[in-house]
């Protein structure tokens, strides 16, 4: 533990805003913003001792960093150098991360929580868009069965998708990819789904690193599966 | 999640859309090991108020009680002849009512549905 800077050392972290849907501090391209948890490495950070930085485990040579040497209100990850705008401390008590020399704070943008909204740093105010709680990966209680209320499904746990149309049809998985509706056919992996906890997307039963998908990234209107990657275009609620 | 163009039909794809609340917007989550087996041949199929494959007549409330008939393809009331063209069945696969006389034949509104006339006619599970 660094006392000084609040955080154990070398030690892989989620920053989990507090408003009220509880996202987690994300990292998509080189910009920073908040998102369902997803499972995946660019939510994850890590204080490096070395350089006092708080590096992500996706791209482990990169520190969070306010943008312009510190002159933009948005806050980025980029190559560690160890300037003040890199370098931040955690106050527990406060549920802040705060720049060590213009002591702004790490805000969700506009107090707005919903998917995917940008993080910058703020003058401090003492909004729930400036709290977080910072939860050491190992210390994260994952729900791996049961109701997952949020999204309206029991975890991991294999369903059809019945349409009440009069045929009763199911959705199926033709190929990996397509979604088209076919009749019933209880054997048949293609036709089951299931709520993945860790990435909270709806996979295949039978081609598991696939979730449905809006295709062509949320712009067409076409579902189809392909390879999970977590985004809001691939999060359905039930 | 939306059924494209709310038709029931084999190999439909499946979008997204705007909510309507029409029918092919309307879903249910079976879990697999919840899922109920396909009625077998005399099970009642509630659904559709019918049981599978088990022959059946069609009778009038008229005073007379005549029974639903088919003369060609054309359904019409008679008077009970004992014959096949008066026996119909449900079946389940395709959600159809079959005659027991011509067996790929089912209930059908003349016209895919744009006449009040019914009669019997191949077999394509359409809404009519």
């Amino acid at each position: 533990m660094n006392k000084d800077w609040g955080f154990k050392i070398n030690t892989p972290f989620y920053v989990v805003s507090q408003l009220p849907d509880g996202r987690f501090l994300d990292l998509v391209g080189n910009n920073m913003l908040i998102k369902t948890r997803n499972g995946l490495p660019s939510q994850e950070w890590y204080f490096d001792q070395k350089t006092r930085t708080i590096r992500s485990q996706r791209t482990k040579s990169y520190a969070w960093t306010i943008q312009g040497n510190g002159n933009s209100a948005n806050i980025a990850a980029s190559g560690s150098n160890s300037e003040w705008y890199q370098l931040f401390k955690w106050d527990a008590a406060s549920g802040s991360f705060t720049n060590v020399k213009n002591k702004k704070v790490l805000d969700v943008a506009g107090g707005r929580d919903a998917e995917a909204t940008n993080v910058q740093v703020w003058k401090k105010n003492g909004s729930p868009a400036q709290k977080w709680k910072l939860v050491y990966t190992t210390d994260l209680k994952i729900q791996t069965k049961g109701l997952n209320k949020e999204f309206g499904l029991e975890i991991e746990r294999p369903f059809f998708i019945v349409s009440k149309m009069w045929m009763n049809r199911v959705v199926e998985c033709v190929g990996a990819s397509n979604l088209v509706m076919k009749t019933l056919r209880t054997t048949n992996k293609g036709q089951q789904f299931y709520l993945d906890d860790k990435t909270q997307t709806i996979q295949s039963f039978q081609w598991k690193d696939r979730s449905i998908t809006i295709q062509s990234n949320g712009r067409s209107n076409n579902l189809y599966m392909t390879t999970t990657n977590a985004r809001w275009f691939q999060l359905f609620r039930w | 999640m939306t059924i494209q163009g709310d038709i029931d039909s084999e190999n439909r794809n499946v979008i997204v859309e705007n909510k309507n609340g029409k029918l092919g917007q309307t879903w249910d989550i079976v879990y697999a090991d919840e899922m109920p087996p396909t009625p077998k041949k005399g099970e009642m199929f509630a659904a559709f108020g019918m049981k599978v494959d088990t022959p059946f007549h069609v009778i009038s409330n008229l005073p007379d009680g005549r029974f639903l008939d088919l003369i060609g393809n054309n359904m019409v009331i008679k008077t009970r002849n004992g014959l096949k063209s008066q026996e119909w069945t449900f079946n389940y696969n395709t959600r159809t009512i079959r005659s027991a006389r011509t067996p790929s034949y089912s209930w059908d509104i003349q016209n895919s549905g744009r006449t009040p006339n019914m009669q019997v006619y191949s077999t394509n599970s359409g809404w009519f």
